[in-house]
């Protein structure tokens, strides 16, 4: 058997696909974070919480109303995004003039009711999703078997980072977006509806939790607290990043999921913590951030 | 110098009245601190009116409070007829003002071309992106570049063109002149006699 770096080529690549499929994850949720964090300076804690309600929304549509996953991969992103749309007109505006640690903790407080909810209602066993047929199985490429769903969770995670990178980069919205981070009052003075700019911006970045959480129903149990473990994951991500601009986000997402995969292979033990580590190292030696900028 | 210029308005026959803008006993507050004390003055249109004082004396801030952009106003500020003490923020603009900051407000994600773009439209007849960078030569020369890029003087071209754009009939500029070199002061001037021609051209045209 071919040998890579010491490990069997088959078990290298595997890992190396894994820790793809966990990176476009992390890509995909901090990427939400950052859009959201550039506009309204708030620390979405119900990140999680709704990646979590995405994955609820397809199992539960499925079920009671007999949605497939195509669909689901649709629809679930506009109504868990409308829903957050609706939590922001009606809850976060309402505070965004307060200091924003009561943003955070109005976040927080909504995941946490958010999982309460459906722990109550469901219990923390969490249920499987099934793979949709034509994702079954896998592709023999030789040098290893590649699991046609996480190939195609993948490539449909970087499509809709490169979309959001398209939307946000090289459209007017994207413009009004970014300059919106920069200077909100500015773009008041000039006739920018931004408290609308803000539902829209909260929505997508929530639309985008969610669409992970459709992409991972089939993948992960789906529980109530499956969303909460791995937010602490991204936060670390997005504090390694740095807010620096959309390709990063993406590019650090990506390459700390690589960095665990490998981890698992060659010291399986630290495998956890390891993305925890390299945060430790980037705040001692770049605190803003591998791609922030220093303030 | 903080100057509120008001172009003549195409709209003659359906806006009579020739004061663009009046304020009257205009109060400001920054929180708790009171900053503008009763503030009088107009502005008719075609006129040119330049607010004077020292440091502090509550001319950027007379610009902001006109925009809303000051925490709380009472008098009036009657834009085109349209009391607009209690409007959102959003909507001022889009009765014609355009506002140019004293930092002048540049936006450092987006290119040359962009932070033209940005600002949307509020009338007819503003000047096409053509006509603009005609006058502005060096502006197409870097309209590719990050914003902040430019130099000082080209910034605060930039900050007025993006402005000439929208068909603004009313241009609040605060202090477009400052940080400048000596030798570049007379550009903006010359940049706003240029834009009101082109203005009495278009009317004419």
């Amino acid at each position: 058997m071919t040998m890579i770096f010491g490990v069997p080529m088959a078990v290298f690549m595997g890992q190396l696909t894994l820790g793809l499929v966990n990176g476009a994850f992390y890509a995909l949720l901090s990427l939400g974070l950052a859009v959201i964090f550039g506009l309204l300076k708030i620390v979405n804690f119900a990140h999680g919480a709704q990646y979590m309600l995405g994955a609820f929304a397809a199992l539960l549509g499925f079920r009671y109303l007999g949605i497939n996953y195509w669909l689901a991969l649709i629809l679930v992103p506009l109504v868990v995004g409308g829903c957050g749309m609706l939590m922001e007109r009606f809850l976060l505006r309402r505070i965004a003039h307060l200091d924003h640690l009561y943003g955070l903790l109005l976040t927080f407080g909504l995941a946490l009711i958010f999982e309460g909810t459906l722990i109550n209602l469901f219990g923390v066993s969490g249920a499987r999703y099934a793979t949709p047929e034509i994702l079954l199985g896998g592709l023999n490429l030789g040098f290893m078997f590649l699991p046609t769903y996480r190939a195609w969770v993948l490539v449909a995670a970087l499509a809709m980072c490169l979309f959001t990178w398209f939307m946000i980069e090289r459209t007017r919205l994207g413009a009004y977006l970014r300059a919106g981070t920069e200077n909100s009052q500015l773009m008041q003075a000039f006739g920018v509806n931004v408290p609308l700019l803000i539902t829209l911006t909260y929505g997508f970045g929530v639309g985008l939790a969610a669409f992970a959480g459709v992409l991972a129903a089939p993948l992960y149990p789906v529980s109530p607290t499956m969303g909460s473990s791995l937010l602490i994951v991204v936060f670390a991500v997005v504090v390694i990043g740095g807010m620096g601009s959309i390709l990063c986000a993406i590019l650090t997402g990506l390459g700390m999921g690589i960095i665990e995969g490998f981890t698992k292979v060659y010291y399986p033990e630290a495998s956890n913590t390891v993305i925890f580590l390299v945060m430790i190292l980037v705040l001692m030696l770049r605190p803003a951030g591998l791609f922030g900028k220093e303030a | 110098m903080n100057t509120a210029e008001a172009f003549e308005s195409q709209e003659a026959p359906e806006n009579q009245t020739l004061e663009m803008l009046r304020v009257q006993d205009l109060h400001a507050f920054y929180g708790e601190s009171h900053i503008l004390h009763g503030v009088n003055f107009d502005v008719k249109r075609g006129e040119l009116v330049t607010l004077l004082g020292r440091n502090g004396a509550g001319r950027s801030t007379t610009l902001k409070a006109i925009m809303n952009m000051v925490g709380r106003r009472t008098g009036s500020i009657v834009i085109n007829g349209n009391e607009t003490l209690r409007m959102k923020p959003h909507h001022i603009p889009r009765l014609g003002i355009g506002y140019c900051p004293e930092e002048r407000g540049i936006f450092a994600s987006l290119d040359v071309h962009e932070n033209l773009l940005l600002p949307p439209t509020v009338r007819s007849g503003g000047m096409s992106l053509d006509e603009i960078y005609a006058m502005f030569p060096n502006l197409y020369e870097s309209r590719k570049s990050q914003g902040t890029r430019l130099s000082g003087g080209e910034q605060q071209m930039l900050a007025m063109a993006r402005i000439l754009r929208t068909g603004a009939r009313l241009l609040l500029l605060d202090e477009i002149t400052e940080g400048l070199a000596p030798v570049i002061v007379q550009k903006p001037g010359r940049g706003i006699s240029a834009a009101k021609r082109a203005r009495h051209a278009h009317r004419a045209g």
